[in-house]
């Protein structure tokens, strides 16, 4: 065992029990009698209060979702889920009274996270303007930078198949009547060996093509003119004639094509943008005295002064 | 089905022609890869390895070809080949809650009576102290499950007096498993890229009584909409998997979800994952077979823990079963490992065929995927990039101590990086490749990525061997892996495979290419036969039908191998000798690389100054590596 009775004694929740216990029985012997009608022990009930119960305890804030949710429910589980909404509600309200929330790093921390989650929920709510978006893009687009890619056809030989000086032969022939008939990119299949992996490569990256082709001839490919049959280059597998139609730099994509990235990175950001500056607006609030056992160190979070 | 084929493959065909126009790179299906089965620190045990770190976030930036963290060694890592797909499939018990009583963000708040209140405080300190220890496998080791009392007696294991369901000491856990839920299914969203990366929303129900595995994961191509209407059903609510179903079932019903759920590691089933009865040990009804085919089309060939296809007591004529075997339990204390029929997927199969032939309807037909398992977050089925099991193993010095899980001893070592789903699929979305999974236009790797197609059917052109254009021929003219062939028009025409396997573009060449053939007698017995249908360079078959070993070039000093023994291609059109046109049967093909090195030569070799310049292999495991592709099984049936 990793712990000790010395670390238990420390423990808060240990205090919590012993607090918690001492607290109940003197609320037992205290306890007035005939008060159980008045004010503080009436719950109101109201499909606006299970709805936002709901959005809690399912952590989704949407109220459309919770309605959607409470609508699917049997009756059965409808009065289950408010049972559960007044057990928890009276049980909540008898420790406050109690002050049990007070002095606990676990209530405490579960507060604190609460917080966070209640305002990343309102960070949904936020209208997004077109605008917005695309003033967004403009100080990111590199983030939504795009790989470049190629789009070719070739006609192979196949090294397995032809010896070594008639493979050349082949290909430097083949090339001639591919150029001289100015050869269209279809029709390349009818032409050399089959390739074990692709004929044509249709926007691929330098990863793919090298991964097919081998490294050395993606270099050369991507620099080749476009609509000319070009080589022979050598590969692991033989010798490939080539017809570049498509060569796309990396680029930067068209706000249409990145929309739905930047939308989910907007809101990502100004989520987080919020809660800090919530953060902020809240630590403005409150004046940190330092005790002169702390005067050495400088919090570096502003906050009132 | 063969019909259905045809006019769906027509109509993808066309779809293409007009949206490819003269620029035609595309198939009627393209080839997508995959892991399935990948747990992260949401899952318990993941947690208690010392994954502390890795998120659904990590494992979907590593499986797009990102660098990201290593959760243990806390290097920058890589995949080397990006996958296409994932399903990040933690455990249902206990969904985030190891992380969350360590990270004190846990919702164990539930009003308990004091002494309960006072267990579950004793509880997560215990749970925050080992794990602040880095010992908390010791707490994954109590929660083992402990061998059955007389199996003999009692069948099942769920009923076995053995059987204890962990104390439920922490009080409810469906708050924190929410936020952790919703946690996943949020990742899940933010990281799927239609026609460029699909994220699978998922999950695994872990049912391990008295330590035989029936885990399945379970998968669902809806988004969050429907996924948070629900909670992952864990083993905790039920181990029989009928109530899974039963779960399914009305989940689906209830919020429009589709699932499928897929059975891993029946090699350590202790015989019940493929068995002929149902758990209960009760007799398959005609109901039972259709449920469990309504929601298991899949199930898992290999993975990390061991390939599952077949054993040698159960296929002795076969030279290549015996492949990385995992004979150990997962239980708390030591088990001999016995060989059952219910443990192995060849005979699995078998065991369909002869249920159908019993009861009329094949309980287990179902095509096959690999994946990893991993509990690192990473996905790593590369022996030469291999992250470990679990966090803690990722290690040499580690995988020869850190990864004993309870009573078995099995080591780091033990296990290779194993286990990749290939999918046939029309795009890389949610829907195609659901689909897909559940034609079963699917297949298994060891981990590279060989390119297999393969076609059943009676009227292949003989130039298809060759053809550029296989797939429309094989489309055409037949049905793909995964399909199901009827009524052979004329008795003395045998089926015909077309077969076409590409070795990894980035890996080894292939060594040869088998079919793997089930029949069932009149007198409804199964029986197998491998055939070796394509292999590289000029060897021959010998009177016994087996052919000469490839070679090995791996360097046991370097760790290196080279690709002057094996093919880059095999291709052929097969034609079955032994065709009964009267006889219900299955084929599959297996696609056998050329050997590689293993990760333990690998560590061998990395650690060879801190063993004063020796190369130590590992003796749980082999230097070398016979990777292999397995393709979903096409059935025939009269």
């Amino acid at each position: 065992m990793g712990w000790s009775w010395r670390r238990l004694s420390r423990e808060p929740l240990i205090h919590f029990l012993l607090i918690a216990s001492a607290l109940f029985g003197g609320a037992e012997m205290v306890r007035l009698k005939g008060d159980s009608l008045d004010q503080a022990h009436t719950l109101t009930l109201s499909e606006d209060l299970i709805l936002e119960y709901i959005q809690y305890k399912k952590k989704t804030f949407n109220l459309g979702f919770a309605g959607a949710y409470w609508r699917g429910l049997s009756p059965a589980e409808k009065s289950s889920l408010i049972d559960d909404y007044i057990r928890e509600e009276v049980l909540f309200r008898e420790a406050i009274k109690l002050g049990l929330e007070k002095n606990d790093q676990i209530i405490r921390r579960r507060l604190i996270q609460k917080l966070d989650y209640v305002t990343r929920g309102f960070a949904d709510d936020i209208d997004v303007s077109l605008e917005d978006l695309k003033t967004y893009f403009q100080q990111h687009q590199e983030s939504y930078r795009l790989e470049p890619s190629i789009t070719f056809t070739h006609v192979f030989f196949d090294a397995r198949k032809h010896s070594s000086e008639r493979i050349n032969v082949l290909a430097l022939q083949t090339l001639q009547h591919l150029s001289e008939k100015s050869e269209a990119f279809e029709k390349s299949s009818g032409y050399g060996d089959r390739f074990p992996f692709h004929r044509n490569y249709v926007e691929r990256t330098p990863q793919l093509v090298a991964s097919h082709l081998g490294g050395a001839i993606v270099e050369k490919v991507f620099k080749l003119p476009l609509n000319t049959w070009s080589g022979p280059f050598e590969s692991p597998y033989g010798l490939h004639l080539v017809l570049v139609v498509k060569n796309i730099a990396s680029r930067l994509p068209a706000f249409h094509d990145a929309a739905p990235m930047i939308l989910e990175d907007y809101r990502r950001e100004n989520m987080d943008r919020l809660s800090r500056k919530r953060l902020q607006e809240l630590m403005a609030r409150y004046q940190i005295e330092m005790d002169v056992s702390l005067l050495s160190v400088s919090p570096s979070l502003t906050y009132a002064k | 089905m063969q019909n259905f084929m045809k006019k769906k493959v027509l109509f993808v065909g066309c779809v293409l022609a007009a949206l490819c126009g003269s620029l035609r790179a595309n198939e009627a299906t393209q080839l997508y890869w995959g892991d399935t089965h990948l747990h992260t620190s949401y899952s318990f045990d993941a947690f208690l390895s010392q994954n502390y770190s890795a998120t659904p976030d990590t494992a979907y930036r590593w499986a797009k070809g990102q660098p990201v963290i290593h959760p243990y060694t806390h290097a920058k890592v890589r995949i080397g080949t990006p996958l296409d797909f994932l399903v990040v499939s933690d455990h249902a018990e206990a969904l985030g809650v190891m992380r969350a009583v360590v990270n004190q963000t846990d919702q164990l708040d539930e009003e308990l009576p004091i002494h309960q209140a006072f267990m579950r405080w004793f509880a997560k300190q215990h749970i925050r102290s080992k794990v602040s220890d880095n010992e908390g496998m010791d707490i994954f080791n109590e929660l083992l499950p402990v061998k059955a009392l007389n199996p003999e007696v009692t069948k099942d294991p769920v009923r076995n007096p053995a059987n204890q369901i962990p104390n439920p000491v922490l009080g409810d856990l469906s708050k924190t498993r929410t936020s952790a839920w919703h946690d996943v299914v949020d990742a899940a969203e933010r990281h799927y890229r239609p026609g460029k990366f699909t994220s699978f929303i998922g999950w695994e129900w872990s049912s391990t009584p008295t330590g035989a595995n029936l885990h399945r994961v379970v998968v669902s191509p809806n988004g969050s909409m429907q996924a948070k209407q629900y909670l992952p059903f864990g083993s905790d609510q039920s181990q029989y998997p009928e109530d899974l179903w039963s779960w399914l079932d009305e989940t689906s019903e209830r919020t429009g979800s589709e699932f499928i759920a897929i059975p891993h590691n029946s090699n350590v089933s202790k015989g019940y994952m493929f068995a002929e009865t149902t758990l209960r040990g009760e007799p398959m009804d005609v109901q039972y077979a259709r449920t469990r085919m309504r929601w298991e089309p899949l199930v898992e060939m290999t993975q990390i823990k061991g390939d599952s296809e077949t054993h040698s007591q159960l296929s002795p004529q076969d030279p290549f079963s015996d492949f990385e075997n995992y004979p150990f339990y997962l239980q708390a204390d030591p088990e001999a490992y016995r060989v059952a029929k219910g443990d192995y997927i060849r005979s699995g199969l078998r065991t369909g065929l002869e249920v159908e032939g019993k009861i009329g309807v094949n309980p287990y037909k179902f095509g096959l995927i690999g994946s990893t398992d991993s509990h690192t977050g990473i996905s790593s089925a590369e022996e030469d990039n291999f992250w470990g099991k679990f966090a803690h193993d990722s290690t040499p010095e580690n995988k020869r101590t850190d990864s004993m899980i309870g009573g078995t001893k099995a080591t780091g070592w033990n296990m290779s990086a194993a286990g990749l789903a290939a999918v046939w699929a029309e795009e890389n979305t949610r829907e195609s490749l659901f689909s897909a999974f559940k034609r079963r236009e699917v297949y298994a790797t060891t981990g590279p990525r060989i390119r297999v197609r393969v076609f059943a059917g009676w009227g292949f052109p003989a130039h298809a061997i060759d053809a550029e254009n296989i797939a429309e021929l094989g489309y055409t003219h037949g049905v793909p892996m995964g399909g199901d062939l009827t009524q052979a028009q004329a008795t003395d025409q045998p089926i015909q495979l077309l077969i076409r396997a590409v070795k990894d573009p980035k890996g080894a060449n292939l060594d040869r290419v088998q079919v793997v053939k089930s029949w069932l007698n009149e007198k409804g017995q199964s029986f197998e036969r491998i055939f070796n249908v394509a292999w590289s360079g000029d060897r021959s078959m010998d009177a016994q039908a087996l052919l000469p070993s490839v070679g090995d070039t791996v360097d046991r000093e370097t760790g290196q191998y080279t690709n002057t023994v094996g093919a880059i291609e095999l291709s052929t059109l097969w034609q079955d000798p032994s065709f009964d046109a009267g006889q219900r049967a299955f084929y599959y093909v297996r696609v056998l690389q050329i050997p590689t090195p293993r990760h333990s030569l690998y560590d061998a070799v990395a650690s060879k100054e801190i063993n004063r310049g020796k190369i130590e292999i590992p003796s749980e495991g082999p230097a070398i590596i016979q990777e292999r592709a397995y393709t979903s099984p096409i059935w025939y049936s009269p």
